[in-house]
């Protein structure tokens, strides 16, 4: 075993030795037959006493040679924990998904199912089937995009409600999150294109009780257990009574901030019971369903979420910007 | 909008309540009158308020008094609104009215006053008007406005002397009629307009602004007050086609009080005859071709309770609809019998009334009730396709994008060897969004440019999203919504790193990324060489394609384009449609149960021609079938100076194994050389 410092160097002494071919013991083995019989025993034995020591022997060296070369391994390497990983990229969901999620999220888990629709609208579902004929002020408020004299860029994702309820009957309770647009330049607080979560519930016995309660439910879901809402009257001509709803400002919990301008309230979606003239008009009996319809702001929400300061900056892709969220 | 609020005490004695402003705005902000601000004008307070379009008779002092008198159970205090007698028949001066288009104005009252001084308004008048953001500008001005923002009722003041005839016609616009009006502009005016004219002229335009030609002045002794109501339409229109806008249109657009003229044009005169001497020299003309019909209304109590969900007694509802003007008489338990008042246009349908009540009840006592659920919520049929590939993309490091809609169609041009039909926008805003885009490709790469400008040098982006074609109709009736999937990828293919040299991000990667994505959604691609995309290298590009469907493209970005958007390093695009990836739900996985006998590695090394698709060589070896071969794949690659001429060196590794037992040597050798034959036999392989 002089001059064997290695494993590789081990194997060889062992295959002298024991290899089963061309071992030393091998072919001491293979001489027996040709001793005489009486000696054979003796000879048998003292060859496979011969093997055990041999086996022992270098497995004891095996292990020796083993740990020494385990203290080498131990005294030489040694990493500078504190350089830097490897740098796998990074990706992220869009903030504006990272909401949109999050909000469909709450809502499927309270019973909503999520529809969609299209984002070219046909002007009836866009503004007539809602209670907005041609020449209603609300017309002005939501200035439209047009395509032709009969399609627009849907305003909002309203047309998707009165898709659904032309659909099927009620119990009805959905959300129709999505892309909208309108007429408007860009700047800090406007885009013409924005996305859009809206909300319908319509059954029996529905009233404003519900509405509040529903609503509350989910803000308390979005931003803490302890939200409060508050509805005040409003106007939007799909529903009647309107509101506005108001939540408990998330930065100063009602105590006034800056964010909420000192009034402990932040403005954050139009609702109210849905109108008996839209029911009538996709075929529902007023006196017999009532239901709520609400609407808000997916960009909206992830501006006052993360308060960035300005909308474009959810559509210029910076990815100095995106890969915060 | 903005209210005084010692204007309102005119009106209502809001300050025998002892409550302080800042709970009288809130009470006007939860009867839905939005207090935005408050703001101390000298010893005056003004609110500014948000008023929807629905009550345009909240658009004056008088209105917004009624709200609170209504809220706090108090009296609202009308001025004296009855006419003023007329000179004795001798002093009196002719003035005829007459209404041609009766459907556009049912109703125009005109009284001429004279010994009127035009002069500066009196210190109390001026406060009022200066509180609410008027500029005073003469006594008979500043009463017409005042009565504006009082009592919410445009009135306008001709000078009489200067109208032709004495007489006012109110009909529309004949063919190339002008009129310069009040702001010196002069206008051309159309058939569809309706005019206040004279015998001969156009003296104003109706409800939206008055003309030059009549205005009262310095010299002005007699004058014509206007006071009528127009129908909204009209004024919308007409004020929409001059680019006008005005205090009187904003308020007739909405819909004016049609018994409101007569009383706020006494109100004016006793006004200006108080303060200026002034003596009316007409009756009260009051042409009133279509006379305001109240409407009586039935609110069910039973209707309240299914709409607000709370029980509101019929006294309580007496009350407040009779502070609101609406004359209630409860009839039994059930129901209560209601007029609309005139000034109330927006009240349409039972759940108007619902609304009254429920506002002035307050919307904060209403009880809080979710409604347990009768249905059971689910995503859309695509949000786990969409998830998919997105949670694929985030964890390959990209960052998902977000571009508008929009486009222009130079900037698709770059991007297509024919210009594809595009769906046109009538009423763009600005010359950038004329069009809607009908692939992701040119935003996303414009978003990277961006990126290279902001400092960011490795970038890898994604979008997923709509893109949109106009189909085969003229008013495109058949046009089509279509999801697509674009990335874009420039720079290192990892971060710079001490341990690990940084190699470009290439072709292959983005293709590596495809494939990923395409087998996470159970579909596998193939890949074919593509060299006439307008947009990419013709040496870098690929078709995907899916079960015989082209779906898309992937290559790197075209030298020319690349130098249009001047990029120094190279970029690597992909964009496909996800239509058909989309069109079946997404597989459930298929389990095989796994070998338990070793697999056997066996690699060749051959040479063959460069001109050879590898893909070639994949089918070849997939149609062979042979048994137990579990993997095929390319290990090594390799062309250069000693290889022979047109020719390149590739390894493979083939993988056998067998799930009844360990294969032997002779069984692996018999398998791998049918493959090798069959490769050498088809595309003449040389193994080294
Ligand atoms: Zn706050």
């Amino acid at each position: 075993m002089q001059g064997v410092s290695s494993l590789d160097e081990l194997t060889a002494v062992r295959d002298k030795y024991l290899s089963r071919q061309r071992g030393v013991l091998a072919l001491e083995m293979r001489k027996l037959g040709s001793l005489p019989s009486a000696e054979r025993p003796a000879a048998g034995q003292l060859l496979n006493r011969l093997k055990g020591v041999v086996t022992e022997e270098l497995e004891r060296f095996q292990e020796e040679l083993k740990s020494s070369a385990n203290a080498v391994r131990l005294k030489t390497e040694f990493l500078d924990v504190s350089l830097p990983g490897f740098p796998y990229p990074e990706g992220k969901i869009h903030p504006i998904r990272r909401v949109w999620r999050e909000m469909e999220e709450i809502f499927v888990r309270m019973g909503f199912s999520v529809e969609t629709g299209p984002q070219i609208e046909s002007d009836y579902y866009n503004f007539e089937a809602l209670n907005i004929p041609k020449g209603h002020p609300a017309r002005d408020d939501q200035d439209t995009l047009y395509i032709s004299d009969n399609l627009v860029l849907r305003t909002h994702t309203s047309p998707v409600q009165i898709r659904t309820m032309e659909g099927k009957e009620p119990p009805i309770r959905i959300i129709a999150p999505g892309r909208v647009y309108r007429r408007d330049a860009v700047d800090a607080t406007h885009s013409p294109m924005f996305h859009q979560i809206e909300g319908l519930v319509v059954d029996e016995g529905i009233t404003m009780a519900d509405l509040k309660g529903s609503l509350e439910a989910f803000f308390q879901q979005l931003f803490s257990p302890d939200t409060k809402i508050r509805m005040r009257p409003s106007y939007f001509p799909f529903v009647e009574p309107g509101a506005e709803v108001d939540v408990s400002c998330i930065f100063c919990s009602g105590k006034g901030c800056r964010v909420c301008k000192g009034s402990g309230w932040i403005e954050i979606l139009g609702a109210g019971m849905v109108h008996p003239k839209v029911f009538s008009m996709v075929g529902y009996d007023p006196e017999k369903y009532t239901g709520f319809a609400w609407g808000m702001g997916i960009d909206r929400i992830a501006i006052l979420k993360y308060q960035v300061e300005d909308l474009r900056l959810f559509f210029e892709n910076d990815i100095r910007f995106l890969s915060q969220f | 909008m903005k209210i005084s609020y010692s204007w309102l005490q005119d009106y209502v004695d809001i300050d025998m309540l002892g409550v302080g402003v800042e709970e009288v705005a809130r009470a006007l902000t939860m009867v839905g009158l939005a207090v935005e601000g408050i703001e101390e004008v000298g010893p005056d307070t003004v609110f500014d308020l948000d008023v929807t379009t629905n009550r345009p008779d909240c658009l004056s002092h008088l209105g917004v008094a009624r709200e609170l008198a209504a809220q706090f159970r108090l009296r609202l205090n009308k001025p004296e609104m009855t006419a003023l007698p007329t000179v004795e028949a001798q002093e009196r001066l002719p003035i005829e009215i007459a209404i041609e288009e009766p459907g556009l104005c049912p109703r125009y009252a005109g009284r001429v006053l004279t010994d009127v001084r035009i002069e500066e308004s009196p210190d109390w008048l001026k406060a009022r008007l200066e509180a609410v953001g008027q500029r005073p500008i003469n006594n008979i001005v500043d009463v017409t406005n005042f009565v504006l923002f009082g009592l919410g009722h445009p009135l306008h003041a001709f000078d009489y002397q200067k109208l032709n005839g004495r007489k006012i016609v109110v009909r529309r616009a004949r063919l190339g009629e002008r009129i310069t009006t009040l702001d010196e502009v002069k206008r051309e005016l159309t058939p569809e307009m309706l005019m206040i004219c004279d015998a001969q002229v156009p003296v104003a335009v109706a409800g939206v602004m008055g003309g030059a030609d009549s205005e009262i002045g310095e010299g002005s002794t007699t004058i014509l007050l206007e006071s009528a109501f127009f129908q909204p339409a009209t004024v919308r229109s007409t004020a929409r086609s001059l680019g006008l806008s005005t205090e009187a249109s904003y308020r007739f657009e909405r819909r004016a009080d049609p018994m409101m003229p007569v009383q706020a044009l006494n109100y004016a005169c006793r006004l200006i005859c108080e303060m200026t001497g002034a003596r009316c020299v007409s009756e009260v003309v009051d042409e009133n071709p279509a006379p305001y019909a109240p409407r009586p209304f039935t609110l069910r109590l039973s209707r309240i309770k299914q709409v607000m969900g709370v029980d509101v007694s019929a006294g309580n509802v007496a009350d407040i609809l009779s502070g609101l003007g609406f004359a209630p008489e409860v009839q039994g338990e059930e129901a209560v019998e209601v007029c609309i008042p005139s000034f109330r246009g927006d009240v349409d349908v039972e759940d108007d009334l619902v609304e009254e009540v429920a506002r002035h009840v307050g919307y904060d006592k209403i009880p809080t009730r979710y409604p347990a659920p009768t249905t059971i919520g689910h995503f859309t049929a695509e949000e786990p396709h969409d998830r998919r590939i997105i949670s694929t993309l985030v964890g390959l490091g990209f960052y998902e994008a977000m571009n508008l809609s929009f486009t222009i169609p130079a900037k698709e041009e770059r991007f297509l060897t024919q210009v594809s039909a595009m769906i046109p926008i009538s009423n763009p805003l600005t010359e950038m969004d004329t069009h809607l885009r009908t692939m992701l490709a040119p935003g996303l790469v414009e978003s990277l440019r961006q990126n290279l400008n902001f400092g960011n040098r490795n970038v890898r982006l994604f979008e997923l999203g709509p893109v949109f074609f106009p189909g085969e109709s003229e008013n495109f009736t058949d046009h089509r919504e279509v999801r697509h999937l674009a990335l874009a990828a420039t720079g290192e293919a990892f971060g710079s790193h001490w341990n690990h040299s940084a190699g470009e991000f290439d072709f292959f990667h983005l293709k590596g990324v495809v494939e990923r994505l395409l087998a996470g959604m159970g579909a596998t691609a193939e890949f074919e060489q593509l060299s006439d995309s307008a947009y990419l290298h013709p040496g870098v590009a690929a078709s995907i394609r899916l079960g015989g469907e082209t779906i898309g493209v992937i290559g790197e970005l075209h030298p020319r384009v690349a130098e249009a958007y001047k990029f120094t390093t190279r970029v690597l695009i992909a964009e496909f449609s996800l239509e058909s990836l989309y069109a079946a739900p997404l597989a459930e996985p298929e389990y095989q149960r796994l070998v338990r006998f070793p697999a056997v590695e066996r690699d060749l090394s051959f040479l063959l021609d460069r001109e050879m698709p590898f893909s070639t060589i994949t089918s070849a070896v997939q149609a062979l079938r042979v048994q137990g071969l579990k993997d095929f794949r390319l290990i090594d690659l390799y062309y250069g100076q000693n290889l022979p001429q047109g020719k390149i060196s590739l390894t493979v590794r083939f993988t056998f194994e067998d799930p009844t037992g360990t294969l032997t040597q002779n069984e692996v050798s018999e398998r791998y050389s049918q493959v090798v034959e069959a490769l050498k036999l088809q595309f003449a392989i040389e193994p080294r």
